[in-house]
Formats: C-alpha cells, structure tokens, sequence
C-alpha cells in the first residue's frame, strides 16, 4: 500500500453570481505518493479550481481536503500560506518566475524563503538546473530565456525544496509541441528519479498520453479515472 | 536579503518612470536644502553679529534689573568677583558692562544712544572691537574718548576727532552730562545697534552716571566645550545665587522669536514642495502596484508571505525616494559649500531691505549636515506614509483574481 498525499472527500465548489456556477462538485479522489497524475477535460471543466482547492489557494464551498493527512479547512489563511510554502510545488501556465531575479534565483526562491542556508540552496538548485539542461542559462534572467526554458525554471523551483507534491495548472499551454514534450521528459524524470509526485492539468492529447493516471473531469464532476 | 535584492532591482524595471520620479525627488531635496541652508546660514551670521560679538551667550545681572534694566538695577562688580572670574578665564570668559542710555548731541542733531561703558581689554578679546574699527583708533584703558557706532556718525554727521556731548540720568537720580572725543567709528553687525552705539572705557561711564565700582551686567562668553549649563553653575557659584543668569535667548527673545518664525515660513515652502512631489512618487507606487499584480499573485500563491511582499513594497518606496534624496543632497552640498565658502555680499541697495528684518546684506549658506539629514529623513518618511496605501492593498489583495488578469 502506497501513501495517501492528498485525499477529497466529496470537494465542491460553486461561485456566487446571478447564475451560481457550480465548478467542482464532490470530488472524491485519493492520490497517492509517487503518481503522475494528468487532471483533464475541457476548458471550463473545473480543472483549475479543483487543482486550486487541492493546493490551498481557494477553500471549498463544501467537502474537505486533506495533504498527508492534515485537513486544509482546519488552517487559518496565515497558516495556509506557510503550508503552502513547505509542501507543495507550484508551477503555472505562463509568467512563473520574478523578472528581476536570474534563473538560479528564481530556482533559490522557495529555499530563501524558507531560509535554506546558502551551500545546501547553491548544491541543490544548480544540480537541478543541471538535470533540466539549464546549466548554461542559470546567470540568466527570464525575459533571456524561451517559454519553454521558463517552466523548466519553474518546475525546479517547485521541486527544489521537495514538497509533498507539485501541482502544475496547464503548464505546457503556452508551449510549443517540442518544448511541451521536453518538459514532459523532465517532469516524468524528476517523478522516477526524486519521487515527486505530480499533479498537472492539460487539455493537450499528447501530454494526456504521458500520464501514468487520468482523471478526466466534465462539468466539476470525475467522469472516468482510468491507471496505465 | 532576498526581499531587499528584489526591492532594489524593482525599482528599475521601469527606468524611465524611475528616472523622472528621482528627477522630482531630487529638485525638491536640493531646493528645500538651499533654501534652508541659506536661512540658517543667515540666523547663524544673525546670531553671530548680535551674541557672539556683542552680547555674548549669556548674561548676569540682578534680578531687578531683568524686570527693570536701568542703571539704578545695577550691582557692584567687586575685586572678590573680577578675581574669581579671572580663576576660571581658562572656560569662561566675563566683561563687565554698564548699558545705559543717554541723548546724544552734535550740531543741531540729537538721537538717542545706548551707551556701553565696557572694559576694553576684554572686548577687544571677545567682540574684537579694534578689528571693526572703519576710521580713527580702538580706545585704549582708561581711555577718555569714546566710539560711535557707524550709523549713529552717519546720522549726527559727525567724524573722528570731533566732540559729541551727551546727556542722561546718572546713578539714583544724579544727572550725567559729559563732552567726549570721538576716537574711532565701528561697524557693527546689527544694524539696528549700529545706529545708536556709544562706546567707551567702564571707568569713564562709571564717572559720567556716578555709579563708581557698578556695573548693570556681566557678559559671558564660555568656551566650546563648558557647555551653558555648566557655566551657569560655575558662575553661580562666583556671583551669588541672587543674580539671574540668563542665555541670550531670554536675554534677547525677539531675536530668537524672529528666526523661529522665519524658519516655519521655510517648513511652509517645503511643505508646499514636497506636497507636490508626493502626488508623483504616489502615482509611481500606484503603478507599480496595478503593473505587477499578476506577480504578486503568484508570489503569495507560492508561499510568500504577505507581510514580506509589503515589507518589499515599502523597501521599493523608501529605496527609490532615499536615492532621489542622496543624489539631491549631493547636489546641494557643493552649491551650499560654495556660498559657505564665499558668502555674497548685496549692494547698499539692499542694505534697507535686510536692515528691516535685522540681517546683515550677507547671504551665507551653513553647512549644518543636519539640515541636509532632515530631508532625507522627511522623504524617508512622507515614502513611508504613501507607501501605506500599496501595503494595505498586499494585505486585502486576493491570491486568485490578482492572477486571473
Ligand atoms: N472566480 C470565479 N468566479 C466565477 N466563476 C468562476 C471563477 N473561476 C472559475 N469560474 C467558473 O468555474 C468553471 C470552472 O472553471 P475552471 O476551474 O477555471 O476550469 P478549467 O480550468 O477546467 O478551464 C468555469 O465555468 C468558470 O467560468
Ligand atoms: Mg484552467
């Protein structure tokens, strides 16, 4: 038996309007340490607000979400904020990284933060960089480096400090079909060779295909939840 | 670390924005720095013609005579007293004065003086009288002539070698009338005491009011490190607990009232300035603000800190008004060394203009640093105070919608 990182029990959320929108509804879903989890489905099928809640940026109108074990409910927004920071990996669509800082400090950030001291912080991002092929570019600041290249960045921001696990919203959208492939290799790579689990959304067949499991959503709900 | 690097390299992502902002920073510094180095340099040479040569810093009399400054209010300066003096000469330096007034006569004009019957070694030590000589001689001791302020000659069109007479009220009730040789003309700082200034030896004003052995005042000079506290209590100690010892400011409190308010006209012009200086570095935050609101967005999402996002913003504010201040004060520092260093004289077209509010026609600029620290730290803090609103906007913002644009 494998173990549980993050478990919903019945995960819903609706944004108030004139018409609610009912995004996520009971979500349950179990995801287990080590996975490479695609979320899919089309746009609009609550794929972000579902990675959202799961992440500790939004809480749910109803059900729960647990990480390791802790119920993110039970934690105050300052709390969150902190959780957040130590374990879970963040990487996003498109403008990831601070402009002013080069590729090994955005790579450093989450560490700084977390006041890593510096020799530990330099070892391990620029090996990072290194297994990403980046080790050319890590004096390199963002607006010198192509999308792709950017979210190789990003994701060893996320991963550097080793989270429980990295949540990845789409991040191969922005991206051509050769760099989305790249990036692929690099995430299932860090998922074999440091264990990070992986969480990522995509509406992208080729990167479907990549996933070790998918979950396919159709209007908040988990339409089918297939493992290869 | 981390935050202060990110605040800095932040403020130039926009350079040209920078540029201008820094630019507004910078006129306002230099300017309100000129202005008030100008001012306080003229309140020092103010205060230098009127307390450092002539009334010094502090002054003992009895306390009658602070109510009622007429000779009758005068003491006897005894031999106890001119010796005890003389045993702290090292940080105190004392002259014994009698002030009084008198009317002046020469020709078919009259005028009111103030005369100071003076020991003139002393003066000659710590008003450097001789060297303000402009025709004729300095008096020497026991000396029976007398010498007149510059106005007052110019006033009684009266020249060194002639006779003025004058005539006053002597000690308790004695009349005191006496005719004097003119031995020299002074140029004083003060225009105000230049037009009624008679000087003489203390031993000749003793005899013309018949007050022998009274003088109406000590005045003190104290070196530069007997501070006045210290002095007080020394010379306490010499004339009695009876007498009051006062500083020149409550000896000569229109002075000071006077410089006060010269100084908050200065603040007001300031204000003014750095008012509108601040609708600019506002504006600067402001977009600083909306431009990264995306960013900020995915730096909480990530786990940063709100508290250290606002610490960063507000570092950004202070480093971008404190460096605009630097470069303003570099400015100012060598056009203030400039005028410190060769103070303009005005024309005597002016010397009416500036004889109204009491200053000499000399422009000087002080070199006072703290003149130039407060507006650093003005701008420190009018950046601190706009830099409230994008702070308190970190703290409401919402991680999600600041990333959905
Ligand atoms: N902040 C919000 N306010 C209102 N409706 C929202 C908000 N965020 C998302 N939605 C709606 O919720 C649904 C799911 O959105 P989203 O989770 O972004 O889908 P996906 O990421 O799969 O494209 C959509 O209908 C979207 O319009
Ligand atoms: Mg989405």
């Amino acid at each position: 038996m494998k173990k549980i990182v993050v478990q919903t029990i019945g995960l819903s959320k609706t944004f108030k309007g004139p018409l609610p929108v009912h995004a996520v509804q009971s979500v349950d879903l179990t995801i287990e340490d080590d996975e490479f989890t695609a979320i899919v489905g089309p746009s609009g099928s609550g794929k972000t607000t579902l990675l959202n809640m799961i992440g500790g940026l939004d809480r749910p109108t109803s059900g729960s979400v647990s990480v390791n074990g802790l119920d993110l409910n039970k934690l105050s927004d300052h709390e969150l904020t902190n959780f957040r920071l130590k374990h879970i990996g963040f990487v996003f669509q498109s403008f990831n990284l601070i402009p002013v800082l080069t590729a090994r400090e955005n790579a450093e950030f989450i560490l700084l933060l977390q006041k890593y001291p510096r020799i530990e912080r330099e070892q391990r991002v620029l090996q990072l960089l290194n297994e990403v092929g980046l080790q050319d570019k890590v004096d390199s600041r963002p607006s010198q480096l192509s999308g792709g290249q950017q979210q190789r960045v990003a994701v060893v921001r996320a991963l550097a400090s080793k989270p429980d696990f990295v949540i990845a919203d789409e991040p191969t959208a922005n991206l051509d079909s050769k760099s989305a492939s790249n990036l692929l290799d690099i995430m299932e790579r860090l998922n074999r060779e440091e264990g990070i689990t992986f969480i990522f959304s995509t509406h992208d067949q080729r990167v479907i295909d990549r996933a070790r499991r998918v979950i396919t959503l159709v209007d908040g709900k988990i339409a089918s939840d297939e493992r290869r | 670390m981390i935050i202060e690097k990110l605040a800095w390299r932040n403020i130039w992502r926009n350079r040209r924005r920078t540029f201008i902002t820094l630019s507004s920073i910078f006129f306002a510094v230099i300017l309100s720095s000129l202005m008030m180095s100008i001012k306080e340099g003229m309140y020092s040479l103010m205060i230098q013609s009127a307390v450092g040569s002539y009334s010094g810093y502090l002054q003992i009399n009895t306390s009658d005579f602070t109510s009622d400054g007429t000779l009758d209010n005068g003491f006897v300066f005894t031999q106890a007293m001119s010796d005890d003096l003389n045993g702290i000469k090292s940080q105190i330096k004392a002259i014994p004065r009698i002030e009084n007034f008198a009317l002046s006569a020469y020709g078919d004009k009259t005028r009111g003086t103030l005369v100071l019957g003076t020991d003139i070694i002393a003066e000659k030590e710590l008003t450097q009288i001789d060297e303000r000589i402009i025709s004729g001689s300095c008096l020497s001791r026991n000396d029976k002539g007398v010498l007149l302020g510059k106005g007052l000659a110019e006033y009684l069109n009266i020249a060194v070698a002639d006779t003025i007479v004058l005539l006053g009220q002597g000690y308790h009730g004695t009349s005191a009338a006496g005719k004097f040789a003119v031995k020299g003309i002074v140029s004083l700082g003060s225009p105000e005491l230049s037009k009624q200034l008679v000087v003489m030896d203390l031993g000749n004003a003793q005899q013309l009011y018949s007050a022998p052995g009274v003088i109406t005042q000590l005045n003190i000079w104290p070196s530069e490190d007997a501070g006045l506290q210290t002095s007080k209590t020394l010379l306490a100690g010499i004339v009695g607990n009876e007498m009051d010892i006062r500083t020149w400011k409550e000896v000569m409190p229109e002075i000071d009232k006077m410089i006060q308010a010269d100084r908050v006209e200065g603040y007001v012009f300031m204000f003014i300035l750095y008012l509108v200086i601040s609708f600019g570095i506002f504006g600067t935050l402001l977009m600083m603000l909306v431009e990264r609101a995306y960013e900020f967005g995915m730096l909480l999402s990530i786990g940063m800190k709100r508290m250290s996002l606002a610490f960063m913003v507000w570092l950004e504010a202070l480093f971008l008004s404190l460096a605009g201040a630097m470069i303003g004060i570099a400015g100012a520092i060598p056009v203030c060394y400039y005028f410190n260093q060769n103070p303009i004289r005005f024309g005597d077209e002016f010397n009416e203009m500036f004889e109204e509010y009491g200053f000499e026609p000399i422009m000087k600029a002080s070199m006072d640093l703290g003149i130039f620290f407060e507006q650093a730290l003005i701008i420190a803090a009018l950046s601190s105070i706009l830099a409230l609103y994008p702070v308190l906007k970190i703290f409401t913002m919402n991680i999600l919608s600041s990333r959905q644009s």
